[in-house]
């Protein structure tokens, strides 16, 4: 039987669902096959949904246990397997490879959403990263933004009044994952750097005033890039973009938790979100 | 330095540009065009040559990252077209990754400014730039 596959690729993360019965040598080896396309295409983490090869009558997964330990061989990756379902027996006797993670479902649908969450999980672990890098990236920025450094840098929840407040954001690819960094600034604060930088006194709803927290995120992401172009990533950012009150709302609901930089003309809030 | 050369300033920050626009003031240059992305600085060039009541632009100060058309994306456009090329571009940005600034090279800055602009680094940048434009074209 001939293996058909849909994958959601982000990369270096990629999901396969394999969509026949079966689990086949015919069907084991095009899983392999499939998952060695994506590995040479340089993914590093695969998940395998076989919530297909559940109810499997002709098992074959030596072939594929096999074929996976010998790519194993050569490349560096690893492999997660979703929805094994009556597999899982197989597995686990199997020590041909190194199997990461054993997910199980009873339906197709919790299949696809324990997948999502699993997916998500892999991204929080980055964005964790990335916000270690945020901090190092803020210090730079807001030096060179304003001529002096933060004075502190603390974890906390955004306090933004959208109806007030100035939001910009940036949406970066890092390493095939997305992801948006968020700056949330009073009015007063920003117009207090902007009337530092430009030497000139900004009034109150001056255009210059939102302008100056895109630009602003213009800094700190170029420190952002800049670190984790160091550390090997591959990194894409957007323009900065001005956020309306109706989306920093439906942000703010989602209560996310960053940090809160203070300066010696006041405070914003820096945070970062998975976009997947 | 000539007081009436005329400048395109592209740059999607209104800060970026004042700042620049308060600079270049300061050195007697007052003839300054600004646009906010790629594509309306291109459209700045081409109205720029068909107005024959002006001069033509002297010098191009670009931004990188932008929105509809990038710094690099603009650049690209001006090395392939016969009418722009020959006119000195520089990159003011605060991108400092050297792979990004060896791609706005390649695309055809001259030089690059890392942002924030001060006075005497514009000064000394424009200069070499200008001086670099007539040592070619003599």
């Amino acid at each position: 039987m001939s293996a058909k596959f849909t994958s959601h690729n982000l990369d270096e993360f990629v999901l396969i669902t394999a969509s026949t019965p079966d689990l086949d040598s015919v069907f084991a080896n095009e899983c392999v096959a499939e998952i060695q396309s994506r590995v040479q295409a340089g993914a590093k983490l695969i998940f395998l949904d076989l919530s297909c090869a559940d109810r499997s009558q002709s098992c074959d997964f030596a072939t594929f246990h096999s074929g996976v330990a010998a790519l194993k061989q050569s490349q560096n990756f690893d492999l997660i397997l979703v929805n094994v379902g009556q597999l899982k027996a197989e597995i686990e006797k199997s020590r041909l490879v190194d199997v990461a993670q054993i997910y199980q479902a009873k339906t197709p649908d919790e299949g696809r959403a324990a997948t999502a969450e699993l997916l998500k999980k892999e991204f929080n672990k980055i964005a964790a990263t990335l916000d270690h890098y945020m901090i190092d990236a803020v210090q730079a920025g807001v030096q060179r933004w304003i001529g002096s450094l933060p004075d502190k840098i603390q974890p906390s929840a955004p306090e933004v009044d959208p109806l007030q407040d100035v939001v910009s954001s940036v949406t970066m690819q890092v390493d095939g994952g997305v992801f948006r960094l968020f700056l949330a600034s009073s009015q007063p604060v920003m117009t207090a750097m902007v009337t530092k930088i430009l030497k000139i006194q900004v009034k109150h709803g001056d255009p210059l005033i939102a302008d100056g927290a895109c630009e602003l995120l213009n800094y700190l992401t170029a420190y952002f890039r800049q670190r984790l172009s160091e550390a090997q990533a591959t990194v894409d950012a957007s323009a900065p973009q001005l956020m309306p009150p109706a989306e920093v709302m439906a942000l703010l609901d989602q209560s996310p938790k960053g940090h809160r930089v203070y300066t010696p003309l006041g405070h914003f809030d820096v945070w970062i979100e998975v976009a997947v | 330095m000539k007081p009436d050369m005329r400048i395109l300033i592209v740059d999607d920050s209104l800060v970026a540009r004042r700042l620049l626009v308060t600079y270049l003031n300061e050195m007697g240059i007052h003839n300054i065009t600004e646009a906010g992305n790629g594509e309306e600085g291109l459209l700045c060039l081409d109205a720029a040559a068909t107005d024959k009541t002006r001069p033509p632009f002297d010098l191009i100060v670009t931004d990188l990252r932008m929105p509809a058309l990038s710094g690099v994306g603009f650049l690209s456009k001006l090395k392939d077209d016969p009418a722009y090329k020959a006119i000195p571009k520089l990159i003011c940005s605060v991108e400092s990754d050297k792979a990004v600034l060896l791609n706005a090279v390649l695309s055809g800055a001259d030089s690059y400014i890392l942002k924030p602009v001060t006075l005497p680094v514009l000064r000394e940048k424009i200069e070499r730039a200008l001086a670099r434009k007539k040592v070619s074209s003599s």
